[in-house]
């Protein structure tokens, strides 16, 4: 007789493997049919046997189509195996192998090379992405060095080190016209093969690299399951985190190296893994061969889609694919969980009262804004505004200070209350998808409206976020807001909007440029309305994070607990997420999706000192409103009259000074 | 292998400058007939965001104070900017503060621009630059800006006429230099990562250029609204007989050969195999009149190039 048990958890195995081989036919099938529309199958034994081309047509199945195809399983293969790997050991959904700055690290250094040592760069450019995304993890586990390699340091270095790494990317892209195509086509990531070159180099590295993650693989699945039970079992679990990490790192980098930077699939082929097979102990090979069959899958629709579209980054077309599917799974199926291996550690830190660290970011606050005010460049030089171009100041300046402020403390508040009420340190505003839903509601405006009616960029990227907003509200109340189904949904959702901004972008021409500077965040074009308004945002997030601070302060101690301590959870976390979901819209439609202060401000403002939740909420408006501010002065006057973007400033400024203090209070 | 690369022997390079100079000095001397209407108005002060206006007004012979991006106007444009015009900033986020110092009397401005600054209309009169001809024609929209600007400028509208059809001879004398034998052509600009091309179709300033040229565009595919299209190597082989025409940015010279010469892909090209593939000099894609006449000027020389 089989229990209700047995017989459910057949189903759902049923039904996962139903949903992959569903998944498998596709991808073969639309290889099959590209390699048929090129040249007739009963040409292809020929072909590989005799290895030898002479039509044009035999070359593009020999050259194009077939090392493509190759390229795709393998590179899905490792991609899906190192996100699996980064899941497991950190035990955070949101980890993927770029993580730890390897993939931003990669794209730097060959970005740099380009410009900067050509020659370098034509003597091997997959040895030159190697070495910048060798010495970007090298960064990453020497700033997170210290007691046992903790899972939260280690994703708070990589993801600094991501985005500064990511910032001077997108200056060198800023400033140098000539290669803005080209790198960015690069930062997107294509299979597109034109021989056999790119296979040849990637199988042996990922296949060697595989073999020594798959002989780690107990040891690795001992970690999952806590650093404790992993050291009563005798495995040392600091070096065996960082070994099992930095194996899979390379996997991504080896990846990057050779085809640019291939988002999502590390991060949605071992979420996807999850939700088909939701009770398989061993997550590795699932996830491995589920990103194969997903990159192969996405990499074909790009085949197809380019010949209308053009080239699209086949991990923006993952995104497409996998985002709906995230979501709807993420609602239908059982509680696709990790094990969760590292609880938060309670602070050995007494709360302190923060008053005077208050007092001090109000008095740097004031100074920055008035030094913001008087002082900048102009046709003369440096120049300190007097009552007689205070009129000029006043229409010109006064909106971007109070816009930054505004947008500052509005990205950080939600970037808190979002950490806190979804318990995951990666949360960050822009995973909603609520500022590439602006961003698409800004492009349809500009690339498909009419010249005549100049739409208000604030009206259509407002109607972007909004719609964006409601979904994510809609799909997660159903969940109750479960902390790790509304990540999920967040994600998928953000995946999808991505998508459909890089399809609505590539078919923009000339036009799509314009948008660049308002993704890296900028607040040259804010008029003082849209700044006033940002500002009154902020402070509403503002007195809302303070009200709610202790149901912040109990959703930390996870649900079944602030649950029996009376905490009406649905309805908390309802707030705390309309909360941060309305802070994030206003900012991004003002000043465009920045991630750094949403992420990272939460961070500083808690290595800082702030304890306690009210405290950490004023912290973060004043924070994120001083470094914004500070950060949009110096994007003004550093290369006037050009700008600089103020959010690539913000990392710029904000990510040694945060490295420095990670390692400091690890050393401690 | 380089031969296939260069089939006319040597890089371009010197012999494009100097033919660049002359462009801009024969459209002077257009403008230079009318000195005397060239100094009334001077007293207008324009800011040209939009390159294409910028380009339309020195070929009117009117110096505009500002342009956006100076320092690749000057690097990129066929045509050379006066040491005074002062630099506005980037296209997608202007200076405001500076502008309004400036203090124009009219700004010329393409409207994805306007959208991300739109309360520079407090500063001057913003005129938006045409983005669509009438018939739909590439070229047409060349002179159709050239009318603008001018109109705008507050020339006479018989100073624009001429300078159009000073263009329009200079083209079918062009035309009439080109050899018979070979007619259809394909604008690419190879990515120098060896992936792939950016190919020049029906609706962009090439295209135009070619059917005004009387040469057939080989690419008849999909393009977007810019009549661009961005496609991997494997999509040139559905075009059949064919010259490529190669835009050569000398920034990116060496990165591109080697990504080419290195492409089994691209080597296996018919066009590539039997070596009908031509390098021109980089020009402006969104360009006006002078960018459009560069271009004609380009592409006739590296088909006299070939010999025939």
């Amino acid at each position: 007789m089989r229990s209700v048990a047995i017989t459910t958890r057949q189903s759902l195995t049923l039904r996962g493997n139903i949903v992959f081989l569903l998944l498998a036919i596709a991808a073969t099938a639309l290889s099959l049919n590209g390699l048929a529309h090129s040249l007739p199958p009963s040409h292809w034994w020929q072909l590989l046997v005799s290895a030898k081309v002479s039509a044009p047509s035999e070359a593009l199945v020999f050259y194009g189509l077939l090392p493509r195809i190759v390229v795709a399983l393998v590179a899905g293969f490792a991609l899906g195996l190192g996100g699996a790997v980064f899941q497991q050991i950190l035990g955070n959904q949101l980890a993927e192998p770029g993580l730890l700055g390897v993939s931003s690290g990669a794209g730097l250094a060959l970005a740099a090379s380009l410009l900067y040592a050509p020659a370098l760069w034509r003597s091997g450019p997959e040895v030159v992405a190697l070495t910048g995304a060798g010495l970007a993890l090298v960064l990453v586990l020497g700033v997170a060095f210290g007691r046992g390699m903790a899972s939260h340091t280690l994703i708070l270095a990589g993801v600094v080190v991501n985005l500064y790494c990511g910032a001077l990317y997108a200056l060198l892209v800023l400033l140098n016209h000539d290669f803005l195509t080209d790198l960015l086509r690069w930062q997107a990531g294509s299979l597109q093969q034109s021989g056999w070159h790119g296979a040849r180099m990637l199988f042996p590295q990922v296949a060697i690299v595989s073999a020594a993650i798959f002989l780690m693989q107990r040891p690795i699945a001992l970690l999952s399951l806590g650093v404790g039970t992993a050291k009563a079992f005798g495995v040392s679990s600091a070096t065996m985190k960082v070994l099992a990490l930095a194996c899979a790192s390379m996997l991504a980098a080896f990846v990057t190296a050779s085809f640019g930077i291939i988002g999502f699939i590390g991060l949605a082929a071992p979420a996807l893994a999850r939700v088909l097979w939701p009770q398989t102990r061993a997550r590795l090979v699932p996830s491995a061969v589920t990103g194969a069959v997903l990159l192969l899958l996405a990499d074909q629709l790009v085949r197809i889609l380019s010949q209308y579209a053009g080239d699209i980054p086949v991990g923006a077309a993952a995104g497409l694919l996998t985002g709906p599917l995230l979501v709807v799974l993420a609602l239908r199926h059982r509680k696709p969980s990790l094990h969760y291996s590292e609880t938060v550690t309670p602070s050995l830190v007494k709360p302190r009262p923060t008053a005077r660290l208050t007092g001090a970011l109000v008095f740097l606050l004031l100074v920055t804004l008035i030094l913001a005010f008087f002082v900048g460049q102009s046709q003369t030089g440096w120049h300190i505004v007097m009552s007689s171009d205070v009129e000029s100041a006043l229409t010109w300046r006064l909106p971007r200070i109070v816009a930054a402020a505004g947008a500052g403390a509005c990205l950080a508040i939600s970037g808190f209350i979002l950490q806190r009420s979804l318990r995951n340190p990666l949360a960050s505003p822009d995973l909603l998808g609520i500022g590439h839903g602006a961003g698409l509601g800004l492009a349809f405006a500009i690339i498909l409206l009419p010249v005549a009616g100049i739409w208000s960029k604030f009206a259509v990227a407002s109607i972007g976020a909004i719609v964006v907003l409601g979904v994510v509200v809609l799909l997660s109340w159903r969940n109750a807001f479960d902390p790790e189904r509304t990540l999920l949904i967040g994600v998928g959702l953000g995946s999808t909007t991505n998508a459909l901004l890089v399809l609505v972008l590539a078919g923009g021409g000339p036009k799509a440029a314009a948008l660049l500077s308002w993704f890296s965040g900028s607040t040259g074009g804010v008029g003082i309305d849209e700044a006033i308004a940002v500002c009154v945002v902020a402070f509403l997030a503002l007195v809302s994070g303070v009200m709610g601070h202790r149901w912040l302060e109990l959703s930390a101690l996870g649900d079944r607990l602030a649950g029996g301590l009376g905490v009406l959870l649905k309805t908390s976390r309802a707030l705390a997420l309309v909360t941060a979901s309305v802070g994030t819209a206003a900012a991004t439609v003002v000043i465009g999706p920045l991630s750094f202060v949403g992420l990272m401000i939460p961070h500083l403002v808690r290595i800082a000192g702030f304890r306690r939740m009210a405290d950490s909420v004023i912290g973060c408006a004043l924070f994120g409103a001083l470094l914004m501010v500070f950060s949009d002065w110096l994007g003004r006057n550093i290369i006037w009259p050009w700008p600089m973007s103020p959010g690539l400033l913000a990392a710029f400024i904000g990510g040694p000074l945060l490295l420095w203090l990670i390692q400091r209070s690890e050393r401690r | 292998m380089t031969d296939a690369i260069f089939p006319g022997g040597s890089p371009p390079g010197k012999r494009l400058h100097s033919r660049r100079h002359f462009l801009a000095l024969s459209l002077f001397s257009i403008a230079g007939m009318h000195s005397n209407a060239f100094a009334s108005a001077g007293s207008a002060r324009i800011v040209a965001i939009d390159w294409s206006a910028a380009e339309s007004l020195l070929a009117l012979g009117v110096v505009p104070a500002a342009v956006s991006d100076t320092g690749y106007f000057r690097q990129r444009m066929p045509l050379p900017l006066p040491d005074d015009v002062r630099d506005v900033g980037p296209f997608w986020e202007i200076n405001r503060e500076l502008l309004a110092d400036i203090a124009p009397d009219l700004i010329l401005i393409n409207s994805s621009s306007l959208i991300m600054t739109p309360d520079i209309a407090k500063i001057a009169r913003v005129e938006i630059v045409p983005e669509k001809a009438v018939s739909g024609d590439r070229y047409d929209l060349t002179i159709d800006i050239l009318r603008h600007a001018g109109g705008a400028a507050g020339l006479e509208p018989s100073r624009m006429d001429v300078v159009a059809a000073q263009g329009l001879e200079r083209i079918s004398t062009l035309r009439a230099r080109l050899p018979v034998s070979t007619r259809r052509i394909c604008v690419l600009l190879p990515d120098q990562t060896g992936r792939g091309v950016v190919i020049y179709g029906k609706g962009s300033l090439p295209g135009a250029v070619l059917q005004r040229l009387g040469l057939e565009n080989a690419w008849e595919g999909p393009v977007n609204a810019a009549g661009i299209f961005q496609a991997g190597f494997d999509a040139l082989f559905d075009i059949g007989e064919a010259i490529f025409v190669l835009i050569d940015i000398p920034a990116l010279r060496h990165q591109t050969t080697k990504a080419l010469e290195t492409s089994a892909l691209w080597q296996s090209l018919p066009s590539v195999r039997q070596g009908r593939t031509r390098w021109i000099e980089q020009f402006y894609p969104f360009g006006g009149c002078v960018s459009a006449l560069h271009l004609a000027e380009a592409i006739t020389a590296a088909l006299e190039g070939a010999g025939r």
